[in-house]
Parts: C-alpha cells; structure tokens; sequence
C-alpha cells in the first residue's frame, strides 16, 4: 500500500467497513487498517442497515440475508421481564398484557421521538473540524423559542424525557437500559434524551445475518474489495500533519498520505488510543471514561435463554438509577457494583455478554492506571455473576470465556499529534451514522 | 360593623383601585430595580412593588455579628452589564468599584499555587515556568476571550429584542456574518465538554484544574458533560465586555449596586414600594390589565414586569391556564439538584505584615483535583455533601477601607457545588459548613482557629429573603437549558404587555441587571407602537 488517500479507515467492524466501502464507491481513495489481533468469531447483533446505505452498497448483489433481533428484553431484579419489539403494536400489546399504564402512550412516543430527532444543527465535537459549519442553524436555533425548547429537551436528559411520558417505572428502566446501556450514557447527564431517540430509529434495530449465515461483516469485506479499497494490517508508528494531509508511518517504514483519518466506533479509535478516549480522558457521552468490555462464554448444551426466546437482546439492570450509577463509576474510575450488562445468543452455543460501563482507566490512590490481567478477570467475574443472578445455573454451562476489552493501550497512540482525526461517537445506528458523516467529511472537502 | 369608607389603617389599600399608572414591576431585587429605572427615565409612571420589607432582594445587607454588618448574594461583580451602568448612570448614583480585575490566586491540593493577573488577555503574567504553557493559555484566552465577546447577545438579555430591533434578525445577522473560524469555533465549543476542551488545549494538569473549577464554578453542569465549557465563556463574557473585569469589588459590597440602582429608580420617578406583596395579575382577554396586591387593591397598568422568580409569576399569579404548555412543561419538571453556597466568616486579629495584606487583595480559589470535582458533582447531584468543594474567597476590608473592622476581619467565600435541599436541616448546615470550612484550611492552614463567628447562607436562604421559591436560586443548569428556559420564560406567556426578567431570564450566576434592561426595552418598544 502506497501514496496518497482521502481516508485512512481504522477498524474492522460493520460501521467502518461500511463506511469505507461507501466512500470508495463515491470516489474517494480509501485505506483499511485492520487489527493486527483479528479474530474469526461468531458475530454479534449489528445495526440494521438504511436503505440508502443497502442501494449504495449494492448489498443485494451478495447473498446477504438480515433478520432483525425479535426482541428487546429487560431483566430487572424484581418482577417479570419488559420487552419491546420492532412492531409497534405487538410491543403496545405486550404492555397491556404485562398491566403497563401507558400502553397508549408507545406510538406517541415512538413518533415524537422520530420527530424530535433531526439531524444534528451542529455537530458532535468528535469530528466538528472536519463538518462544515453550520452556525445558520444555530442563530436560527438561538432565535426561535421553539426550536430552542426541542433542543433543550434533544439535549437535556434522558431521565427528564422519559419522565414526560411515561409513569411505568419499570418501562422507563427498561428504555434507559437498551438506549443508554450500549454508549455508557448516564440517563441523568445533559445529551443523553439524544441516545433515546436514535434508539426509536427504525435504523437503530439490530440485525443478525441469516439464510446461508453470511456474516455481515464478511460481506462488507467483500464489497470494500470490489469497490478498491486497500486493507492493511500493519502497524502505524506515527502520524503527523503536514498541510492538509497527515503522514502515517508503519512500522516496516512504509508511507501514505492521507487527508483523514477516520474511526466509525468510539471502539476503533479507544484501541488506538484516539479521540477523548485516550489515556485516562473523560469525556462526552461514553466516549471518554468509558470501555467496552466483552466476554464470550462458550456454553454447554442446555442454556435456556430467558422468556425463551434466543433471539433477543437483553439488557440486566436492577433498577432504572443502576445506569446513572454505573456511569459515575466509570468517570471515577472504579468498578459498578451493580454493572448494567447487555447480552445475547450468538447461535453457536455462545453467550456474548458486554457491558459499556467499564472504566478506561482505574483510579486508586490517586493515581490513575491502566487494566491488569487481575482486572480483567475480575470484570469477567462480575459479568459472569450478573448472567448467573437471571439465570440460575448458567455458570455451570460455561466451557470456556474469551474477554475482549476496548480500552487504550498502554504508551502513547500513534496518532497523539495528528489533528486530522475524525471519530464518530457512540451511535444506535452506526452504520448508516458512519455512511453520513464520511459523506458530509467528503463534501466539506469538495 | 366597620364602615368602608372609615379610612382606617387597615382598610385604607384594600380594595383600592389605583389608576394613571403606566406600568407595574414587580419584585425589588437588581433587575427590578433596572426594569423600573428604564421606564420611569423613558416618562412611564412607574411603580414598583416588592414583597418584603426591603429592597434588593436577595442581595441585601445584614447584620451577621453583633456590630458587623455582611452583604448577602454576590460578594463580586463579574457580569453586570456595562450598558446598564451607562444608560442608568449609575456611577453618578453612587456605584464606586474599590478593585477591579482582581488578581486571583489558585490554590491546588498539592500546596502549589498559580497567581493569574485580573487581565485575561495577559495571561503570560501567570506566574507559569514552562514557556509552552504559557503560550497555550496565552492562545487559549485569546480565542475563548474573542468567542465569548461573540456569544455576549446570546448571553444578555433573555429572549427579548436588543434595543432598537429585532432579536431574531440581529441575532441571525451577528451569527450568520460570523468568519468561517470563528463559526468552526462556536460550532466546536458549543457541545463540548470542559473536560475535553482543556484536555486538548494543555498538558500542564494544574492550568487543566484551575480552567475546570472556573467553568464548573456555580453551575449545575458537571466538566466532564456536555455544553459545561460553554459556562466557562459565560464566565468570560463579562470580561469580553471590556468594562467590570473579570472579577470586580464595589465600594461598600453589592449591596452598594443595589443602592445605585434604588437612587436611579427614584430619579426616575418610579414610586417605589416595599412590603407590598402581589397576589395575582390581572388579564383581561389576552392583555395585561394591571395586578391585584395581597391586601385585596388593585394597581391598574397596561404594563406589567415580573421581576420574581418563574414559579411565583407564571403558575401563582398568572395561574397555568394562561401559560404555554412549553413552559408549563419546563416549570413543573425542573428538579434542581446542585447549589452554592455562601458563607461569611469573621477572623480573629488582622494581617500585620505586608505581603499578607497583598494577598488578601486577591481571590482566592481552591480549585479541587479534577477527580474529586467529579466526584463532588456526582455526590452534590445524590443528595450527599462533597469532600471537596470549589472555594472562592475574598476579604472585603482588604479591598475598601470602609469594610475595616477592628482587631477583626470578614472573610468572604462562595463554596460550589453542594446538594440543593429545599429545607436544610441543621445536620446537613453542620456538614456542609464542615466542608467548606475543611476546604479553606487547605490553602489557609490554621485558619479554623482563629474563626470567631461564621455565617452560612444556602439557596433556600436566599429564596426565603427574597420571598422567592427555593429553586429560584439553585445553580443554574448547562447552557442549553439555560437558553430554553430564558426563552419560554419570556416567551411563553403570550400576554400582551407582560413581561418577565426574574431569575429564569439570566444566562448564568451573578448580578448582571441584563435581563431587567431588556424586559424594559420590550416594554417600551411597544408602548411607543401604543401595543401596550
């Protein structure tokens, strides 16, 4: 891989390989890095894929099948679990059924959020260098009071907006766990309502590929490789700015330029030590305090998912204040007591259960460090024990755990000094969220 | 069986119907005092009623020792709005700043120090040893000293027109003729958390400390969440404006502005009445005809200004039927949760030597780790009192001869952030004085010693001096809620020749007297179309 690109994609999930793909279908000349740790696993439940993203992409021409999750589902500590469902109705039903006081209330809710969720009138500060300015939308937000109420309330917090519709306390945990849970939100921070209504986005609903079990990713491999993006997965040593483009250098002292570089995931970029997540950063919206830490527990026959339905996701919280708790922990630095974890089953005898809510750094004596072996085990512990406590039994099913954690390295990223760096944060509907910001990174270039 | 037309004491205003007046402002705190100055200098009979037996509201003096007297509210002017200043004449009426930019020196928890010079734009006099950090701050100030000189409109005056025009036009213009960088700037700035701005900006941990604690300090907006480095350039704005500096002290304390601000009202006329509580304004159709007093009399005016907190005008005495469902919605669902307190503690003895006088002409700032911020934001937000607050102190007596006690001194703090309780009860006052007296021996060791008599005054405090209700004076949240409560407070009525600059109108903490201008401004632009 040589000479000069527009995009330097760093990643290898569904977002950034979309995303590549995308842009190099539109034109741009686009670099792939992969992780040089890659490893062949069972697929996790992605973001549904817009239709605009799908025409783009040609996805038709691939033999890819997606069915959507069938459910969202929320073991509280307490009481029967709350689930809701891709169908409007059948999740009103369910409400009904389960004696929810505002069964009435979803369609509204569901459309209200779709209305009050535009496109942003400024844009997030991971990747406001490279947008294009948009200061008309905010001396029209400014002026007009009721633009301003929508966004005091796009902006305000979740807590608030759900406490204007619904009086079902167990309903409002249930919608904090599975829109603030996946980013590592607080559901009493400002901008949190934000991650509601991408949540209601019919684009937010994950998918698993079928039929024939193409993986999706595979797929976006495929169509990275027909539309001429270059993959590589070398080491980047360094990267500096020089004019409008940024020089990056592996570690076999091979060169490119390019004019971006871009992260689709606040995951991607952590793991090179980038954005807000670098070191022991705290930052906005999950982004900064925040890592991902996943464990895959291989299982023997006979886990019975609860409710029965292996096709869910379920979200483990004991009560609706277990989600601003776990995010203060993780600003803080410690472990939650009472860890929000989200869970699934991936088909092959697996259970891939995460948790957003880990610290990127630890905090103790005054000191910040960063994750150990022991620390490691200890999340995994905790996560074990989370699972074990809805359903009894699963930690005698388990064969063996693989841990995966996004958190920074240790030393500095190579990417420390570039400032031509671009991450997208947490979004519901990354995929389709990763197409439309290269698209707009793309047009402010043009 | 009394007759009516007796006249005795106690039926002498009830039930009175008073006429010939132009307009009714309600509340005598700063902005009221501002609103009525404006309309009665612009020929409007103007009276002006406040509910309690003084005048100022919650900045007011009192006696806080035997034989020493204290001002209660803000102990500096960091904002008050120059064109107030100008257009009112209050120099003239007696507001004479003893210090203006004052020095401040930051204390960190590790017993270091940083003495940064009043001039923001001087940062180079920081008294910083590594040349690329001062540099950074340098340029930093620089560009957040421009942005927020840019953002002072959007910071002044509520959601009313500025004077001669069209909000939304000159709004629109002043943001639409922005350069492209200083638009990339705003568009960065806005969203941002403080935490990642000056993570980015500076690698030297203590400028990071003492930025973070000027942007968290008296707002409900934690650093680590979005729209809290906006805070900071409220902060800032009153600097940007070139005249009060960013810290000043009056001659006399606030309550000194307050006085300004009476004398002009009465200059201008205005019939000035205290103790004259409001029960309820009076609407006739949808216009404002006047308010109905407590003691059953009317004051008739086809303008009225609520110069008192959102709850008491809009759901007491304009009553919820009246109002937009917006704002319906925003008043009935705020739950503040973090506030500030105040406390003034009289010292034993007086500095005797001269470096220490030198440094009581400063303020004085603890600035907490930034781990502990968060943490005391965390905890003030769950109801629990901190470890470690924001310490801001001065000494007034170092400032103004007039202040000079004898054998004694008057320490003057501001601690951020603390719980916000509606009713304290004496162990949370005991806890909450513990904390920030603890914070204090950090930078003054010894100093608990020599304390002879200290003063607490929380929100609820305030709010029950100046008649208001509790959460009026809580911190106020990150700008974004700030900028939509501003607007549907003085929007969401929707009556004509009402009009609103209490507390809920002002973009940030301190006296600024912005909103009050702009209520007045409003008023008088429609009574001169004869809408009023």
């Amino acid at each position: 891989m040589n000479g000069q690109f527009d995009f330097l994609v760093v990643g290898d999930d569904e977002p950034s390989l979309a995303a590549a793909a995308a842009a190099a279908k539109a034109g741009a000349r686009i670099a792939l890095l992969f992780s040089a740790e890659r490893k062949k696993r069972a697929a996790a439940a992605s973001p549904a894929i817009a239709n605009f993203v799908w025409r783009r992409l040609d996805l038709q021409d691939y033999d890819l099948t997606l069915e959507p999750v069938s459910a969202r589902i929320t073991l509280l500590k307490e009481g029967a679990p709350v689930a809701t469902y891709a169908s409007a109705r059948e999740t009103s039903d369910a409400l009904a059924q389960s004696g929810s006081p505002d069964h009435l209330l979803w369609r509204d809710f569901l459309d209200e959020m779709t209305a009050l969720a535009p496109p942003p009138p400024y844009a997030p500060a991971g990747y406001a260098n490279s947008c294009p300015p948009n200061i008309k939308a905010f001396a029209a937000l400014l002026s007009d009071p009721a633009k301003l109420e929508r966004a005091a309330r796009v902006f305000g917090t979740s807590s608030d907006l759900l406490g204007d519709y619904f009086a079902d306390e167990r309903l409002r945990a249930h919608l904090s766990a599975h829109a603030l849970a996946p980013g590592g939100w607080g559901d009493k921070e400002a901008g949190s309502a934000r991650a509601l209504m991408e949540f209601a986005d019919p684009d937010a609903w994950r998918v698993r590929a079928s039929g024939r079990d193409v993986a999706l990713r595979a797929v976006l491999e495929q169509v990275c490789q027909d539309a001429g993006v270059e993959t590589t997965h070398k080491k980047p040593v360094e990267a500096l700015v020089n004019g409008k483009f940024a020089h990056v250098a592996f570690d076999d002292d091979e060169k490119i330029k390019v004019r971006h570089l871009f992260f689709a995931t606040p995951s991607a970029a952590q793991q090179w030590g980038v954005g807000s997540g670098s070191g022991n950063a705290r930052g906005a919206l999950g982004q900064g305090a925040h890592a991902e830490f996943t464990v895959r527990f291989k299982l023997s026959d006979g886990a019975e998912p609860p409710l029965g339905d292996p096709g869910a996701i379920f979200q483990i919280i004991d009560d609706k204040s277990d989600i601003q708790a776990a995010r203060d922990a993780a600003i803080q630095g410690r472990l939650c007591d009472r860890l929000p974890v989200e869970f699934e089953f991936s088909g092959k005898g697996e259970v891939i259960a995460r948790s957003a809510y880990f610290p990127a750094a630890f905090y103790e004596d005054g000191e910040w460090r960063g994750w150990t072996g022991q620390d490691r085990q200890a999340a995994a512990s905790i996560i074990k024990e989370r699972l074990s406590s809805r359903m009894p039994g699963f930690a005698s099913l388990i064969r063996r755990a693989e841990t995966e954690l996004s958190a920074p390295p240790a030393g500095a990223s190579p990417f420390a000094e570039c400032g031509r760096v671009i991450v997208q944060p947490h979004r519901h509907n990354a995929i389709s969220a990763a197409v439309r910001l290269i698209d707009q990174v793309m047009a402010g270039d043009d | 069986m009394t007759n009516p037309l007796d006249g005795n004491d106690e039926n002498k205003g009830g039930h009175r119907i008073e006429g010939g007046i132009d307009a009714v402002v309600i509340g005598a705190g700063a902005d009221g005092l501002a609103a009525s100055a404006y309309l009665g200098k612009a020929g409007l009979r103007t009276v002006l009623v406040g509910a309690g037996p003084e005048i100022g509201g919650r900045i007011a003096a009192r006696e806080i020792a035997p034989g020493v007297q204290g001002v209660d509210g803000e102990h500096l002017i960091t904002i008050l709005d120059p064109d107030v200043i100008a257009e009112l004449d209050l120099y003239r009426h007696g507001v004479e700043f003893a210090a203006r930019r004052l020095d401040t020196t930051y204390f960190f928890e590790s017993g270091e120090v940083l003495r940064f010079d009043g001039d923001l734009t001087q940062a180079a006099l920081l008294n910083l040893e590594d040349d690329s950090d001062r540099e950074a701050l340098e340029a930093f100030m620089g560009d957040v000293l421009e942005t927020a000189a840019f953002l002072r409109p959007v910071f002044a005056g509520g959601g009313y027109a500025g004077p001669g025009g069209n909000h939304q036009r000159q709004l629109e213009k002043v943001v639409n003729q922005a350069p492209p960088e200083m638009a990339a700037r705003v568009q960065r700035y806005l969203y941002a958390t403080a935490e990642d701005v000056l993570r980015a900006r500076f690698d030297d941990e203590q400028l990071r400390t003492l930025l973070l604690a000027e942007a968290s300090f008296r707002s409900a907006s934690p650093p680590h969440e979005p729209f809290s480095f906006m805070s900071l350039l409220r902060r800032y704005a009153g600097e940007a404006a070139g005249l009060q500096g960013a810290a000043a002290y009056p001659k006399g304390g606030t309550v000194s502005v307050i006085d300004a601000l009476r004398r002009a009202a009465q200059a201008a006329k205005v019939d000035v009445r205290a103790a004259t509580p409001v029960k309820s304004i009076l609407i006739e159709g949808d216009r404002v005809a006047g308010v109905t007093l407590a003691d059953g009399g009317q004051l008739r005016s086809s303008i009225v200004i609520a110069a008192i907190d959102a709850q008491q005008a809009f759901q007491d005495m304009i009553g919820p039927e009246m109002i937009d469902i917006g704002l319906q919605r925003i008043l009935t669902t705020r739950r503040p949760e973090i506030s500030t307190a105040r406390m003034q503690i009289i010292l034993k003895g007086v500095a005797q030597d001269e470096a220490t006088r030198r440094n009581m002409m400063r303020r004085l700032v603890y600035a907490p780790p930034p781990e502990a911020l968060t943490k005391a934001f965390i905890d003030a937000r769950a109801g629990r009192v901190p470890e470690r607050v924001i310490v801001e102190a001065m000494f007034p007596a170092a400032l103004d001869e007039g202040a000079a006690l004898d054998k004694r001194q008057v320490m003057s703090v501001m601690a951020h952030p603390l719980p916000f309780d509606e009713a304290p009860d004496d162990e949370r006052r005991e806890a909450i004085r513990s904390v920030i007296l603890d914070s204090i021996e950090i930078f003054a060791a010894g100093f608990a010693g020599r304390i002879e008599v200290d003063d607490l005054r929380l929100a609820s405090d305030e709010a029950a001096a100046a008649r208001a209700s509790a959460g009026a004076y809580a911190a106020k949240p990150d700008v974004m809620q700030q900028w939509a409560l501003a607007a549907a407070v003085t929007k969401g009525a929707r009556i004509s020749g009402f009009y609103f600059c209490g507390p809920e109108a002002q973009i940030g903490a301190g006296l600024s007297c912005a909103s009050g201008r702009a209520a007045a401004k409003a008023a008088l632009r429609a009574y001169k179309k004869g809408a009023a």
